[in-house]
């Protein structure tokens, strides 16, 4: 996308072909999953049957980073780890996003004073959105999920921006929490 | 003639390849968490294999010594959290027989339940993930399904799905609601033992799964107890060791169960040796709510406890096998040593030896048999 | 199968501690593996090995199990200037991580492993975690 995102001035042909971009992009958020600890356990609940990521497009976990789009952290970073989280996030072709999952990945969590550990994600990588919890409710991935779902579409790919953090708060808002559950709901029976 | 060509005849006379050093992990798809493996292979056969773990190391050895012994509970929860109730457990029979807490009848009966309905989810985790490692995305959708029913049963009455925090020493946090108890029954009765038959039905007779298995990465006891290696793994060469039998603690001796052993040792021994658990931890449960007595679940500890000065290493079988708490106690709030012998850490161990010789497409099937936790080998 | 522990304690110029919870054979540390060797010839398996810091002196701590329900605990201890002890990677081969993880974690050294290196931290890490003199960021901060 290097014509496009190099483009200085928008006009009306790269606007177009840029909304329809970034409408397919929110559909199809490919993740990589670094999966390290308890919270990706949670991640692999989003998965299966009752809360399944794949009505929104999301369900592939793609082996390779070059072929995903949002970066997955769900759990602590280790000074051991932190390289190769760089590394994998290097190998992701732009545009892509970063999510930390759980306290560990937030601010080191439990194990904060731990000599092993770094205080969190973003002392690595930029991150996009923090999803707190430990662990992390599926809701809550979910919720975050949907908002960097938004975010994708509204965001013009034309010149990447700075990008402002998501914040999922601890509680989930009510109108948000409705609609969760309504995503969520209709599979209830599983 | 092709022998005459300076560069194919060379090679057909000594038809050598040079051994190539493969790594995978630690980020890579079916590793289970972050776990990187060194091979060096021939062509396709794993000739040296050498793992290297600590991607995951917390410190959660020297954490626990800056913390209370109750605080440590969440970092017990922490390490092994496919099955925390386990780990739990473990840790409150050492912190138990240290500071000589008496527990009472119904908290026995109520931790026998949890551990082995977590032992259930544990091994269907493994069973998803088993799947997955050999190409096949239906048994963790499948497997996913029996999980979540019963995590809805733990967040009902622990307040948690993953990290329950719910032993407590002396007992366990509060009472189950009745209700809850009975929903579980009438699940674990019917469905979950229609869910297990599915899965047979799925994969324990599927042509390409068995012969993927079968003979795959074979193992003896005596290699067995010289690797260090326990739990199911340990049971499928033969052995009987059950730490549920051999050191009963809780209700085990008095429920009616056996312990699942295989004699054939190999990958399809595993696989068979947990499938078969599966259905004995649903019946000890479900033993355990039916004949569980009423009564206290908690007697009263001190807020903050300080264990007499001393030492003790308690065992337990826990999912993957034997879980040691080996703890030091100098008389203060907060443990001197806290040392966690985990199983799946002993078990991986045993990786190189298993896969020497083995083809490198056979290494996710070998290494799934194995079931770790990351969390639980690096602490 | 029981095994006679005063008699074992003896042969290796050591000594029977039963005042702990389960009973411990302790013995220095030239007869370290030697005891192991009788110990594994006599059908004893392992289970663990550790370390714990003393101060002055390093506990190098194993446990085995002479039957499937009773436990031995094997200890020597180690003075704090000279950590080294013979490696009982040749009686037990699963002696291999433990013992690489005891060098990590407590800088003890065993002779004749064939790998000894680091294994939970990156190799060019400094210090050893679990000695008491090692301290997190929090207490240097406080003290
Ligand atoms: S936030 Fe909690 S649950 Fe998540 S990885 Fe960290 S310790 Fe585990």
């Amino acid at each position: 996308m290097g014509l496009i995102e190099n483009a200085e001035r928008p006009n009306f042909i790269l606007t177009t072909i840029d909304t329809l971009l970034r409408w397919g992009r929110s559909h199809s958020l490919w993740w990589c999953n670094a999966g390290s600890a308890c919270c990706s356990l949670e991640f692999a609940a989003m998965g299966g049957a009752r809360y399944d990521m794949d009505r929104i497009g999301s369900g592939l976990v793609r082996a390779s980073p070059r072929q995903s789009d949002v970066l997955l952290i769900p759990g602590p970073i280790t000074k051991k780890m932190a390289p190769i989280f760089v590394r994998v996030y290097n190998q992701m072709p732009d545009p892509k996003w970063v999510i930390a999952m759980g306290s560990c990945a937030i601010s080191g969590g439990a194990f904060r004073e731990s000599y092993s550990m770094t205080r969190g994600a973003d002392t690595v990588l930029p991150v996009d959105v923090y999803v707190p919890g430990c662990p992390v409710r599926p809701e809550a991935l979910f919720y975050g999920l949907l908002k960097l779902r938004a975010r994708v579409r509204g965001t013009s790919n034309i010149g990447l921006a700075h990008r402002e953090p998501i914040y999922v708060p601890p509680d989930l808002p009510p109108e948000w929490e409705a609609e969760v559950r309504e995503f969520l709901g209709e599979h209830e029976a599983c | 003639m092709i022998e005459d060509h300076p560069r194919v005849g060379r090679l057909q006379k000594d038809a050598v390849t040079e051994s190539i050093v493969l790594n995978m992990g630690p980020q890579h798809p079916s590793m289970h968490g972050v776990f990187h493996m060194q091979l060096e292979l021939s062509g396709e056969t794993i000739l040296a294999a050498r793992p290297v773990i600590g991607y995951l190391h917390r410190g959660i050895e020297k954490l626990a010594e800056h913390r209370t012994y109750a605080q440590c509970m969440v970092l017990v929860d922490r390490l092994d959290y496919i099955s925390q109730y386990c780990n739990e457990w473990a840790y409150c029979r050492a912190i138990e027989r240290l500071a000589r807490i008496e527990v009472p009848e119904r908290a026995e009966w109520l931790r026998t339940m949890y551990a082995e309905l977590v032992r259930v989810t544990s091994h269907l985790m493994w069973f998803g993930s088993v799947g997955l490692d050999l190409g096949g995305w239906t048994p963790v959708i499948y497997a996913f399904i029996p999980r979540e029913r019963i995590f809805d049963f733990f967040e009902a009455t622990t307040g948690s799905r993953l990290m329950p925090n719910y032993l407590r020493f002396g007992g366990v946090k509060e009472d189950v609601d009745p209700a809850e108890m009975e929903a579980l029954h009438a699940y674990l009765a019917k469905d979950l033992i229609d869910a297990l038959d599915e899965f047979d039905g799925l994969v324990t007779g599927n042509e390409i799964f068995l012969s993927r298995q079968r003979g795959l990465a074979p193992m003896t006891v005596d290699q067995a107890h010289a690797w260090g290696v326990t739990g199911p793994m340990l049971r499928a060469c033969g052995s009987t060791r059950d730490l549920r039998i051999d050191t009963p603690y809780g209700v085990y001796d008095r429920l009616d169960w056996e312990s699942c052993t295989d004699t054939r040792g190999d990958a399809l021994a595993r696989y068979s040796v947990r499938m078969r658990e599966m259905r004995e931890s649903a019946k000890m449960a479900l033993q355990c709510i039916e004949r569980m007595p009423a009564g206290e679940v908690r007697t009263k500890v001190a807020r903050v406890l300080r264990p007499p000065e001393g030492e003790v290493y308690v065992r337990h079988e826990s999912t993957r096998g034997e879980l040691g708490f080996h703890i030091v106690s100098d008389g203060s709030p907060k443990p001197y040593r806290f040392r966690v012998r985990s199983p799946a850490f002993m078990n991986v161990s045993s990786l190189p030896h298993l896969c020497a010789g083995a083809k490198i497409s056979e290494f996710f099937a070998i290494f799934g048999g194995i079931d770790n936790v990351m969390a639980e080998i690096d602490r | 199968m029981t095994v006679d522990l005063e008699a074992v304690a003896a042969a290796h110029s050591g000594r029977v501690d039963r005042e702990g919870l389960d009973p411990a054979i302790v013995v220095p540390r030239e007869t370290w593996r030697q005891l192991a060797q009788a110990l594994s010839e006599a059908g004893v398996w392992f289970s663990d090995l550790t370390c714990v810091d003393r101060g002055e002196t390093v506990e190098v701590v194993a446990q085995v199990c002479a039957s499937a329900s009773e436990q031995i605990t094997l200890k020597t201890v180690l003075p704090n200037r000279d950590l080294t002890v013979d490696s009982l990677w040749p009686v037990w081969p699963g002696m291999d991580w433990l013992e690489r993880e005891a060098y990590d974690m407590f800088g003890v050294s065993f002779v004749g492993h064939p790998d000894l290196t680091r294994i939970l931290m990156f190799d060019g890490f400094e210090g050893y975690p679990l000695r008491k003199s090692f301290l997190l960021e929090t207490e240097e901060k406080a003290s």
